[in-house]
């Protein structure tokens, strides 16, 4: 009884976000407002990834933005000089990541903890310095140009809306494939792991290939966000995706809520919105910006999703609790 | 019956500290052994060798008939071997019935693309596989709990929750290592009466446990170690009579006791 009304309360909530997701462009006639909220959608898929590594699995990456240049190269390149339509040099920017998250996650499987993330830091920074160098392919420091759209049946991509929209249904989808992941018998060996490494073998969990696995997934989201960017902007740079994004994509995941499943997307929305809106302030804002993501970590360590559940909570037991004095 | 575990000449030496020193043992199927020996004589090194959770310096482990060496622990689980830490090993941030549930992983047949594509038969395996999972907590006396997270519960219910989360592995064999640590007096005979059911259930069992009453009340047979080396092998009774022992482990009062 109780599963059932628990059920439908996050079905209504799941129906309210997405009319309110559908509406917001009607609603906010700001084509810039709009094109903030592509960039952050496309954030929140990186940081979507960077969750299914940090908030699951418990291994803090500090160079998914490396992760995130690659697939938008890959899919870009695949676009300008292969003519691979963006759709499909997406999905195989995705594939080729999962590829690449794989081979970061073999070498540095005994590492843990600072030393992994150093690593991963070092990881970005090869990262940047082969995009910066290989001219011939990547046209080094001018960044690539010329990067064709997204076409869906002949109607491209180019507006912010259409954009928009493209980048609200494609997060709703991979949105649902993290939390099948998240609910299945692989989502519970990842948190095994997360939980203890010896314990998880002790249960017959093969940690080094839950870890590979997923280290993949989380470079294959990061990946797919890395295309969609590059057929939005039709321009990508090597200092789009320095060790700062990666940073910056660890932020999104502390403000949102790491190992929540809605958590990277608010983190990104709100990391992208508040520098915007605290421009007023000039070079204050940044001193801003990193005193509340300070103070949301001390005050709020579940991060906003977590700020909710908690006030949830709260509210719940004490109408229960209410209900209780009253039956005495 | 045969034997299920052989450990052919093992030892496992840290440093300059020889911790195992050629140990030989059979165990026999269907019974149960208990591993006994002061502190620090290599009775946890020896699981952790037999389990594959550290690499003995020389020797062989066998398994049901097949050298064990060289592979993961987490294989060593799947082939049909469990064991219990002795420091507790549970995990902290999931329920009593998550915790069993992932003991379950080496026996499903999803694979890792199973967590995208679920067709009729994962979903089906999912459920059985959780009402698999409330059977042995109930048969560990803690399906009331299952919902509980296991840091709420007292310790001896998490040391029985790490059974239960064993038992999940579908085991032949069995390895607790000091289950009635921390667990009150009163309470022993229920995780004596466990251990016993589980081996009437056709589970071979290997127990470490310094409470002496309870080795040599349920035993089928004991191996006495003492500074790495096997000291004594036999039927609790001939154990308690081995002057070797005593004076090693149960001291002279024993023997007087005896007389």
């Amino acid at each position: 009884m109780r599963g059932v009304r628990h059920k439908s309360k996050s079905a209504w909530l799941i129906a309210g976000v997405a009319a309110a997701a559908l509406l917001l462009p009607i609603i906010a006639r700001n084509e810039y407002f709009i094109h903030l909220m592509v960039m952050a959608l496309v954030y929140g898929i990186v940081a979507m990834g960077l969750n299914i590594l940090t908030g699951y699995t418990g291994k803090l990456s500090l160079g998914h933005a490396g992760f995130f240049g690659l697939g938008a190269y890959v899919s870009a390149l695949l676009s300008i000089k292969l003519g691979v339509p963006a759709l499909v040099s997406i999905v195989i920017a995705g594939v080729v990541l999962f590829f690449m998250g794989v081979l970061l996650g073999l070498p540095t499987l005994r590492l843990e903890g600072h030393y992994l993330s150093i690593v991963t830091i070092g990881f970005n920074e090869v990262i940047i310095l082969v995009l910066i160098n290989m001219r011939s392919l990547t046209r080094g420091p001018g960044g690539l140009r010329g990067i064709p759209p997204i076409s869906i049946g002949g109607f491209e991509l180019v507006s912010d809306v259409s954009q928009y929209y493209f980048a609200v249904i494609l997060v709703a989808i991979l949105l649902w494939l993290k939390s099948k992941l998240v609910k299945s018998h692989v989502g519970l060996a990842l948190r095994a792991v997360m939980d203890g490494e010896v314990a998880s073998e002790a249960c017959g969990v093969n940690v080094a290939y839950y870890r590979v696995f997923a280290f993949g997934i989380s470079a294959m989201y990061a990946g797919i966000g890395g295309g969609v960017l590059a057929h939005f902007l039709n321009y990508i740079s090597p200092y789009s995706f320095q060790s700062p994004e990666s940073f910056a994509l660890l932020g999104m995941l502390v403000v949102g809520g790491i190992g929540t499943l809605a958590g990277p997307i608010i983190g990104s929305i709100i990391m992208t919105l508040l520098p915007e809106y605290l421009r007023a302030f000039a070079d204050f804002r940044l001193i801003i910006n990193a005193v509340l993501t300070i103070v949301l970590l001390i005050k709020v360590p579940g991060g906003i999703v977590g700020l909710f559940k908690s006030l949830a909570g709260r509210i719940g037991r004490r109408s229960s609790d209410g209900l209780d004095t009253a039956g005495r | 019956m045969g034997l299920i575990l052989q450990a052919d000449k093992i030892s496992k030496r840290f440093g300059g500290l020889l911790a195992l020193d050629g140990v030989e043992l059979g165990i026999q199927e269907g019974s149960i052994h208990s591993i006994v020996g002061p502190n620090g004589s290599g009775k946890t090194t020896l699981f952790n060798v037999l389990t594959r959770f550290s690499e003995p310096t020389s020797g062989k482990v066998s398994f049901a008939g097949k050298n064990i060496a060289g592979i993961k622990p987490s294989a060593v689980v799947s082939m049909g071997m469990a064991r219990t830490f002795q420091n507790l090993l549970i995990f902290k941030r999931m329920t009593v019935l998550e915790n069993v549930l992932v003991g379950r992983t080496p026996r499903l047949d999803a694979k890792l693309i199973n967590a995208f594509i679920t067709p009729k038969w994962v979903t089906d395996e999912k459920k059985s596989n959780i009402e698999r999972c409330e059977q042995i907590l109930d048969f560990c006396g803690l399906l009331e709990h299952k919902d509980k997270m296991p840091t709420n519960l007292p310790y001896a219910d998490q040391k029985r929750l790490e059974i239960a989360r064993a038992l999940a592995t579908e085991p032949r064999l069995l390895l607790l290592d000091e289950p009635a640590a921390g667990t009150p007096t009163g309470e022993v005979g229920q995780l004596l009466e466990l251990i016993l059911k589980i081996k009437k259930s056709g589970i071979t069992v290997m127990l470490i446990e310094h409470k002496m009453d309870m080795v040599m009340s349920i035993s089928d047979r004991i191996s006495v170690l003492n500074f790495g080396k096997k000291i004594a092998e036999g039927t609790p009774q001939e154990i308690r009579t081995d002057p070797m022992v005593i004076e090693a482990y149960l001291g002279r009062k024993w023997l007087d006791a005896e007389n």
